[in-house]
């Protein structure tokens, strides 16, 4: 978010009037709605004009409008790299987008935000005070100046929480307000979002994106810099919090519905920058009315949430019974003030749009104020007289739900007026704006679209309102639809212009105190903490399979010299791991049908064996660890799967062909071990790491013996061909070369796969890195020594010394006796692992509602 | 509170055991439950002992009183444990409240419902969250044209809903196998079926979808009185009726602020009397079901719910209202049993 405030004496002027260039290429505006671009003369507005002057430098070569072309290619491109999504709802169910960001900013004067500022401020601190007031005495109510349905009636006005005093006195931590200017260029309030309104992740992101592309323009137009409106947020949450932490430093917490959720991304992009655990409903828990953290080193208190789970799904013992994402016993905990809520629970009622139509009403009763920032006309229809001014009359109007209906909050439908006489209840008329238009860049051509910007107010803790210097603008795809993302809409970056000087702050030169670096030691969930585990296991049985499929097929192909206990270990070996199905007859007896088993089930991703199924599993642990993976390795992990998906895509009934397969195979192999080489060398090696690494070591250990059971049970290691594919299927052919040059022996074999320490892929490498990192997984010494137990004590478990004099039969019973303990102590262990360390986290052990 | 009528005053002393047991399958983690198993107090039943006694004993209970004015007692197992016991015994003395009724000089249902709709700046009537729609009871358009025949125009609104009543016991088959708990309200009301749940349910949505409020009372019933007025009385269940808001009719009390609702049992046709014994009152089932739980683990379960209610001492109207077919309708713990079995 740092931008450089160094003039630079010698800045380059534009050297081509990059106002007539964008004016030229401007689609005139519909008659009578607001040109943000140009003012009534047709002239571009003075901050267009200064927007203008310092437009990017064209390459050479390049006009402005191929400049400005290729700056949206790298703005796509970004938001791509950096893995930006949201999800959209379909009747396929949920898929994920790219965000979709323009280039061209959306900017607002300095005096039109002064003017905003004022009114949001003065409706955020109403919105506080008709929350305490309906949530305690209800004036309102006995006054008769809000409807009683409309709480009454509301899912999201929340009976447990009356006569509740929030911990850390407030309700609203943060408010946000959809503004649109109107035909005269008055800015009118659309909607407010009171739970936890979405959005300032993807506002924070968009920033870093488009003033980069501008960087003359944002600083000559003295952009105001938003950082510090996230800081005062976690700020006042924590301050908060801090008074029921007891005098411990608080923790704050960022609750998602989880990754299916439409803004899932930036809950784990906003989470990474504020520096809190992202957690869903199962990674918490409430005991003694106090909220805890499921961690694998125990339950951890948490003080402050800052929450994006809607209220009615918090918990599932008093609200919402089937709701599967909250916290059971949640609602104790806040009503016994031991934890602060942002937002506190029972705000949702207020984001139904009846209630605009008594704002004004109920800011004159309770501040004696008028409201300075209209809200467009609002007749709620169980009012009769309401309802009777506009019946008949709904065609310049939208008639909206009172009430959420299936998650939306409100929803615009096509409804007659006898459907209407039916509950007027559940319906809201408002007035229909003519939205501003905002200036697009769309491949050439400067387009107006109807915008409405959103924007944030955040409370202090002192009870002032500041107002974030930004926010999202969400523009139309046409003319008259809507500027919804699930309905195809776009974003802008919101530029407020300052007359003053820009505050600089930003969120990362933060002086902290050593308390703060001593807890701010990134607790790792019980649910993180599989996931991770998973994450290994499944990168490690991915690489394992992709490893034996290529032997397997080059195996058949090559027509090769290949011995029948060779083609029999690998047939077992196939069978085992799932690449080929049962009873499918072996390598010896069919090679080309067992080709096309292999080949058949190699993408299937609903055979849970497969390499297409692993690969979808890896993504999915990937995908709920979001907010711990850089955006590198997040995108490496989705692209192996897809594009594995892409190269082995066959028709119905077909298979793969083999010009496909090897290729495919051979390029996943290389991005698994850059994805193994992110995991060993990019991430800090906190318990989590620990975790995913022993779930891969565990994982190797378990693929190995198997390898070893089927070469011995076969009698594959008494050829030449044998050795050498257990060799590359251990990934220890150089190893054994420089050692052994061409001696197939076995008791080199062992040597190199069995007793080797210092062979990361033989058993004593393997049990050597357990070791290690066992004895440092979270708990007491004494208590991992039942771990540790369940291994050798040292090197493979057997010696070198001890294979003396043996023959090859003697040192094979000796293997496969290992083997098998060995396959049996990773098993025990991988189990005694979830019991220890995961079993406070979802899973198996789902909640039930008796 | 209003001085009971000294013609009535004669109490009725019950003493009801509610016995709801758990097991598991897999040992439960964490459990959290959330039970309205105290009886509520008024002028017309007071509450002399209640015990609740948890097995395994929970970690810190806590009591406390809903929004609805019931009390209600939160407890948290954090320990494994693979069953549950909480057992309910209440003491109370009930007396017949509604012995004066006089159904025809209740106003107009139109005047209650007018009085609610919202105007500007109008007084404002608790009771018209009640005639709002809710979770286990939602807007039902059949239900007004059903409901409205029991409601034409000027007629007194106790008397209608007295016809109402009727006419559900009438029309509708009481039966354990035709629901559950979760049994929608447009199902039980397309089939015509169900039990004491459903048809409070039904009861309550076709009041309010006329505008008028209704709530729904989670009690207990005595099934027949034994001469002595002391002898067991035998498996009982936890029954559920409606009350309807019919403030200034003569014969149901008016206090302070909750007053005006008229107690009317609709799977037996009766208006409660001394037999029926009351827990809490609701918007519907989901606010006030007797136990309500969370729970992390436990596999499958097995639910017995028994409740027994004994006459300890009868007072003079004891028989009057009581009907005969009372035993064989209020058997809800057969229901609740197969709707928890179910629940995953």
């Amino acid at each position: 978010l740092q931008q450089s405030q160094s003039q630079l004496p010698f800045a380059p002027g534009p050297s081509e009037p990059g106002q007539a260039a964008l004016l030229r290429r401007a689609l005139p505006a519909e008659a009578g709605v607001w040109d943000e671009l140009r003012g009534d003369t047709g002239a571009m507005r003075p901050m267009w004009q200064r927007f203008a002057e310092w437009l990017p430098e064209p390459a050479a070569g390049l006009d402005i409008a191929a400049e400005l072309d290729r700056h949206v290619t790298q703005v796509e491109q970004q938001i791509r790299l950096d893995g930006v999504t949201h999800n959209v709802f379909g009747e396929q169910g949920v898929a994920a987008r790219p965000w979709s960001l323009e280039l061209l900013p959306q900017l607002i004067a300095a005096a039109d935000w002064a003017h905003i500022e004022q009114g949001v401020v003065q409706r955020a601190a109403l919105l506080e005070t008709m929350l305490a007031d309906l949530y305690g005495p209800q004036t309102l109510l006995h006054e008769g100046l809000l409807p009683p349905a409309l709480l009454l009636r509301h899912p999201g006005y929340l009976r447990p929480m009356l006569g509740v005093a929030p911990a850390g006195g407030l309700r609203l931590h943060i408010v946000a307000f959809d503004l649109a200017r109107g035909p005269g260029g008055r800015w009118w309030v659309v909607a407010q979002r009171t739970q936890g309104p979405s959005g300032l992740g993807y506002v924070l992101h968009n920033r870093l994106v488009i003033s980069r592309r501008f960087p003359d323009a944002f600083r000559e137009l003295r952009v105001q810099h938003i950082a510090s409106s996230y800081r005062r947020l976690l700020d006042t949450v924590e301050h908060a919090a801090r008074s029921v932490a007891g005098g411990s430093t608080p923790r704050v917490v960022l609750l998602t519905p989880g990754p299916y959720s439409e803004t899932y991304f930036e809950h784990a992009y906003l989470a990474r920058y504020l520096g809190v655990p992202l957690v869903e409903g199962g990674d918490l828990t409430v005991r003694s009315e106090r909220l805890y953290l499921k961690t694998v080193e125990g339950l951890e208190p948490v003080h402050g949430v800052l929450r994006r789970l809607d209220d009615d799904w918090c918990d599932p013992l008093e609200l919402r019974s089937n709701s599967a994402l909250g916290v059971p016993g949640l609602l104790q905990a806040a009503r016994a003030g031991t934890v602060v809520m942002a937002n506190a629970l029972g705000s949702a009622f207020l984001e139904s749009p009846a209630v605009q139509g008594f704002m004004p009403g109920i800011a004159r009763r309770l501040t004696g104020q008028e409201l300075t920032l209209p809200s467009l006309p609002t007749w709620w229809c169980g009012e009769p007289a309401a309802w009777a001014d506009v019946r008949g009359q709904l065609d310049d109007k939208l008639l909206r739900s009172t009430f959420p209906s299936r998650g939306r909050t409100s929803q615009v439908h096509e409804r007659t007026d006898a459907q209407v006489d039916a509950d007027p209840d559940a319906w809201s008329v408002q007035g229909k704006l003519r939205f501003a238009r905002a200036p697009i860049w769309d491949q050439g051509t400067v387009t107006p679209r109807p915008a409405m910007v959103r924007v944030y107010a955040i409370a202090d803790g002192g009870g002032r309102w500041h107002v974030l210097p930004g926010g999202m603008t969400r523009v139309a795809r046409g003319a008259d639809t809507s500027v919804s993302m699930q309905r195809g809409g776009s974003s802008l970056d919101t530029w407020v212009l300052t007359d003053g000087p820009v505050d600089t702050f930003s969120m990362l030169p933060q002086r902290l105190q050593v308390d703060d670096i001593v807890h701010r030691r990134r607790p790792v969930s019980s649910r993180t903490g599989e996931n991770l585990f998973w994450l290994g296991r499944y990168t490690e049985r991915t690489e394992q399979l992709v490893r034996l499929a290529r032997a397997t097929l080059q195996l058949v192909d090559a027509d090769s010299d290949a011995t029948p206990p060779v083609l029999q270990a690998l047939s077992a070996l196939a069978v085992r791991s799932g690449l080929a199905p049962d009873g499918v007859p072996t390598l010896v007896r069919a090679p080309h049908l067992f080709e096309r088993a292999v080949l058949a089930d190699l993408a299937d991703e609903k055979d849970a064996a497969s390499i297409g199924f692993n690969l979808r599993a890896l993504e999915r642990a990937a995908l709920a660890l979001r907010e711990r993976l850089t955006s590198e390795q997040w995108r490496l992990i989705v692209t192996m799967a897809d594009s594995f998906a892409t190269a082995l895509a066959v028709d119905a009934g077909a298979l793969p062909a083999w010009p496909q397969v090897l290729p495919a195979l051979d390029r996943l192999a290389l991005q698994l071990a850059a994805v193994t080489g992110a995991q060993t060398d990019r991430m800090t090696r906190d318990h989590g790491w620990r975790l995913l690494t022993v779930g891969r070591l565990l994982e190797r250990l378990i693929g190995m013996t198997a390898r070893f059971e089927a070469f011995l049970d076969a009698g594959a290691l008494g050829s030449a061909a044998g050795v050498d594919l257990l060799l590359e299927l251990f990934d220890s052919a150089i190893t054994f070369r420089a050692r052994y040059q061409r001696h197939e022996d076995l008791l080199a074999l062992t040597d190199v796969l069995v007793l080797d320490t210092a062979n990361p892929r033989a058993f004593g490498g393997v049990l050597r890195r357990l070791r290690t990192e066992l004895g440092k997984l979270p708990g007491e010494p004494e208590t991992l020594a039942p771990l540790l137990a369940r291994l050798p004590a040292q090197g493979a478990g057997i010696t070198l010394e001890s294979l003396r004099g043996a023959n090859d039969a003697q040192i094979g019973q000796a293997l496969r006796e290992l083997a098998d303990q060995l396959h049996d102590a990773a098993w025990a262990l991988a189990e005694e692992i979830g019991h220890r360390y995961f079993t406070l986290a979802d899973g198996a052990d789902r909640l039930q509602r008796v | 509170m209003n001085a009971v009528p000294e013609a009535l005053a004669g109490w009725t002393e019950l003493e009801v055991v509610h016995e709801t047991r758990y097991r598991y399958s897999a040992p439960v983690s964490l459990a959290h439950h959330l039970a309205h198993l105290e009886p509520l107090v008024d002028a017309h039943q007071r509450l002399l002992d209640f015990q609740l006694d948890v097995q395994p004993v929970p970690s810190r209970p806590s009591s406390s009183v809903d929004a609805f004015g019931n009390a209600c007692r939160h407890f948290t197992h954090a320990q494994p444990h693979d069953k549950l016991v909480v057992r309910a015994c209440s003491r109370v003395q009930v007396a017949a409240r509604f012995g004066a009724l006089d159904a025809g000089r209740s106003p107009a249902w139109e005047a209650i419902r007018d009085r609610l709709r919202y105007v500007a700046r109008a007084p404002f009537d608790p009771a018209v969250a009640f005639a709002q729609p809710s979770p286990f009871v939602p807007r039902l358009e059949p239900l007004r044209a059903y409901g409205a025949l029991s409601f034409p125009p000027r007629r007194p609104l106790a008397e209608g809903a007295l016809d109402l009543m009727h006419r559900i016991h009438t029309d509708f088959t009481y039966g354990t196998e035709s629901t559950e708990i979760d049994t929608p309200l447009a199902q039980a009301f397309a089939q015509r079926a169900g039990v004491c749940q459903d048809f409070a349910h039904v009861m309550t949505g076709a009041m309010r979808m006329l505008g008028l409020p209704a709530r729904y009372v989670s009690g207990y019933l005595l099934t027949h009185a034994v001469g002595d007025g002391h002898a067991l009385v035998g498996a009982d269940a936890s029954h559920a009726w409606v009350q309807v808001y019919c403030p200034g009719t003569p014969g149901v009390p008016e206090g302070s602020g909750a007053g005006g609702w008229l107690d009317l049992d609709p799977t037996n046709n009766v208006v409660p009397a001394t037999e029926h014994v009351r827990l809490a009152v609701g918007r519907d089932y989901g606010d006030v079901a007797p136990l309500r739980g969370v729970i992390r683990g436990g596999g499958r379960h097995v639910l017995t719910v028994g409740v027994r209610t004994r006459v300890l001492q009868a007072g003079p109207g004891m028989q009057s209202q009581t009907q005969s077919q009372n035993q064989s309708q209020n058997q809800s713990q057969t229901q609740t049993q197969q709707a928890q079995q179910t629940a995953r």
